[in-house]
């Protein structure tokens, strides 16, 4: 019986095709195959478990809405990723919510804030085991702006050049490179203080 | 240094440069020692940050996590469909859209988060109440339309109002509760988790 068809062992490209021809089971194994990976990317843009699921259900939704425009230019992971991470753009547009967080954005952005930290020398990550590192690198998201942290995300994890992140951010490519200087020097400086914790 | 040269270091590091500018960058970080540390820092950020996103798994089990989803899909099917052989689709209070904003409005008014797991128990005593106010044994529905009934009702909020819908063809029965201060906005999406607050 087709409804009944084990999919777990074919390729995305068929599941896709399947998907595309309204097999709701090919969508699902989709869905189970890649649904950490799109929630992980809402979740890092959102720092928010609910917002998270949400999004990354909302986007699921979507990507199953549009799949006849899927033409496999990219891989549809890579598709789904765009899709979750346009929703989480919308979303923190939609709710500009945090008062302290503006204000650190405009003084972040009128730029000088980062001149005043001080260049870290030493690499704070050495020694560090992998787990520990992504731990503290979580840490260290955590305390960014939703601006600033999308900048970085988007150029050091989705690797996008700065066009296609100001185009995204609807902002100037300007803007995006001074949200960048200031992450990454912010990640810098907060990791370098963690590494002072650990010694004290 | 300056923020432009700063930023133009960063974009050298990056790869963003046109070539005659990644060579000046190139030819002034030999003789200039400050901006050869801060590229080492930016480097180095760069560097621990590749490949080292935190990894994050679903709270949810496969099959949780795929039921609203596909809940979701099961909703948007039958309301298309629904929408295709609807006899009036004009009619703003067929069924699909009424729930669809009914829907929307209550999500809109258990916003916080925290709150939210409230909303089909508040929601489902609301409904019962008012449905004991306003649908009593033999309340006639509107005689031009049998099918459609829709009123506006009181809440004991003056923040909110409430609107009662009840479509006999669909055995549907929802209220729509809005804040009168912040109103519907067309273009907000419908939450993907929506069906826990309507029936």
């Amino acid at each position: 019986m087709a409804s009944q068809k084990n999919y777990s062992s074919e390729s995305d490209e068929k599941l896709v095709r399947a998907s595309q021809r309204g097999q709701r089971l090919a969508f699902e194994e989709l869905v189970a195959r890649h649904r950490d990976k799109i929630y992980a990317r809402a979740f890092s843009m959102m720092r928010h478990e609910d917002d998270a699921l949400d999004l990354s259900q909302e986007a699921w939704i979507k990507g199953w809405q549009r799949l006849k425009q899927f033409q496999g230019e990219s891989s549809f992971v890579t598709w789904m990723t765009r899709i979750v991470i346009n929703l989480c753009l919308d979303q923190l547009r939609k709710h500009k919510r945090q008062r302290a967080e503006s204000i650190e954005q405009l003084e972040a952005d009128s730029g000088g804030v980062e001149r005043q930290m001080p260049v870290v020398e030493n690499n704070p990550t050495e020694g560090l085991e992998r787990g520990e590192l992504r731990q503290r690198i979580d840490k260290a998201l955590g305390q960014l702006s939703h601006e600033h942290r999308t900048v970085l995300i988007l150029h050091e994890f989705e690797e996008l050049e700065y066009k296609e992140i100001a185009r995204r951010m609807e902002c100037s490519i300007g803007t995006v490179m001074s949200r960048l200087f200031y992450a990454r020097r912010r990640m810098a400086n907060l990791m370098a203080a963690y590494k002072r914790e650990e010694l004290s | 240094m300056n923020t432009e040269f700063e930023l133009q270091l960063q974009a050298y590091l990056d790869g963003e440069l046109p070539q005659a500018e990644a060579r000046a960058v190139s030819a002034r970080l030999q003789g200039d020692p400050t901006a050869r540390t801060l590229l080492s820092e930016l480097t180095t950020t760069k560097r621990w940050l590749a490949g080292n996103e935190p990894p994050v798994h679903v709270p949810e089990s496969r099959e949780f996590y795929w039921s609203k989803i596909d809940r979701a899909l099961d909703r948007i099917e039958k309301a298309a469909a629904a929408a295709a052989g609807d006899p009036r689709p004009d009619d703003p209070l067929t069924a699909p859209a009424c729930a669809y904003a009914c829907a929307r409005a209550l999500a809109r008014l258990f916003q916080p988060r925290s709150w939210r797991f409230l909303a089909p128990a508040a929601g489902a005593v609301l409904a019962v109440g008012l449905a004991l106010l306003l649908f009593k044994p033999g309340t006639p529905a509107p005689a031009d339309d049998p099918d459609h009934y829709m009123t506006e009702t009181e809440t004991l909020s003056e923040d909110t109002t409430a609107f009662a819908f009840r479509s006999q063809r669909d055995n549907m029965f929802v209220v729509w509760i809005s804040n009168k201060e912040s109103p519907s906005s067309p273009e907000d999406e419908l939450p993907a988790d929506v069906d826990m607050y309507y029936q």
